[in-house]
């Protein structure tokens, strides 16, 4: 799903993890404020022999904790097409769009998960409203991907210039800062890239 | 093999969908929704984009690309190391100056996967 209005620019993914050229991203989604990246997608490295392996998923930018979304217990989403979203339903109206999904499918049976639905309700001219709900055996943390350096407070993030996302239900944010050397992802991003996880 | 043997394949939803994509997914400038492989700066459109619009017959993909590439701060691709890319581009010029649709406004968008 696409979703715009004057100053916000949402993009939310379903589908599952079989794409061509796939990550592990299934439920993820994208967010630009005033065309200045907000909640991002790295993409991807420059190829290397390894990126079409088997050992495709052991690199960073493919994996489902270098996206918005969560993991339980440190297990994240599964490769194949199998690993999908479901009951995925969607409403697309002048002043709102909105999307629900299933996500539970999309991780491995040892991530013990019951349900994970999240919710997407973009309300024209006032906001986003992202709300994750799970049930199952492990501890979520949701991590989010930004590229300028965050102002964490107890239920607020902040990018100065950019905007601020309050944090409703979750535990004590935290930040890591992540190094951008590779040259493919240098020619989109700056040098440091922060990864925000909400227990 | 003749010119038009593809030309049924121009007509299929699936590859017209493939075509407008891009417009579905820009934001500004080269900035585009990514998701897997691709990058989220993707570069300014021109002569491919423009024609791929044209063989499928979509308004909306040569008009964002024709506006786009105006908006190019490099139209003339000097960095393009593919001849046929620039030979291509100095052919399709012409058509894409004179195309004067205004960018298409982008519209709200789901679409679900088909095989």
């Amino acid at each position: 799903m696409v979703a715009r209005d004057e100053r916000l620019a949402l993009a939310v993914k379903a589908g599952d993890n079989g794409d061509s050229h796939n990550h592990n991203d299934t439920g993820s989604f994208t967010l630009y404020k005033d065309g200045k990246p907000f909640l991002i997608d790295v993409g991807v490295e420059n190829y290397t022999a390894r990126t079409f392996s088997p050992r495709r998923y052991e690199i960073w930018t493919m994996q489902s904790a270098f996206h918005n979304l969560p993991s339980f217990d440190d297990i994240m989403q599964q490769d194949g097409e199998a690993f999908a979203a479901s009951d995925v339903v969607v409403f697309l109206e002048d002043d709102t769009a909105q999307i629900t999904m299933e996500l539970a499918g999309a991780y491995p049976a040892e991530a013990n998960v019951t349900s994970y639905r999240r919710a997407v309700v973009f309300t024209k001219g006032k906001g986003i409203e992202i709300t994750d709900t799970c049930r199952g055996g492990r501890s979520a943390t949701l991590s989010l991907m930004l590229a300028e350096k965050p102002v964490l407070s107890e239920r607020r993030i902040t990018l100065p210039g950019i905007g601020a996302i309050a944090v409703d239900g979750g535990g004590k944010l935290q930040v890591e800062a992540i190094t951008i050397t590779d040259s493919r992802l240098r020619a989109a991003w700056p040098d440091t890239l922060y990864r925000i996880f909400i227990p | 093999m003749a010119p038009d043997a593809f030309a049924p394949l121009w007509q299929d939803e699936k590859i017209r969908n493939i075509a407008e994509f891009i417009a579905h997914m820009h934001i500004t400038e080269d900035r585009y929704f990514n998701f897997a492989d691709s990058s989220a700066r993707a570069g300014y459109c021109g002569a491919r984009e423009y024609l791929f619009g044209k063989a499928v017959g979509s308004k909306l993909l040569t008009d964002f690309a024709a506006a786009d590439w105006k908006a190019s701060p490099e139209p003339d691709a000097p960095d393009e190391i593919n001849l046929f890319y620039r030979l291509q581009g100095v052919m399709t010029v012409a058509k894409m100056e004179a195309h004067a649709a205004p960018r298409p406004k982008a519209a709200d968008r789901f679409s679900r996967a088909s095989a």
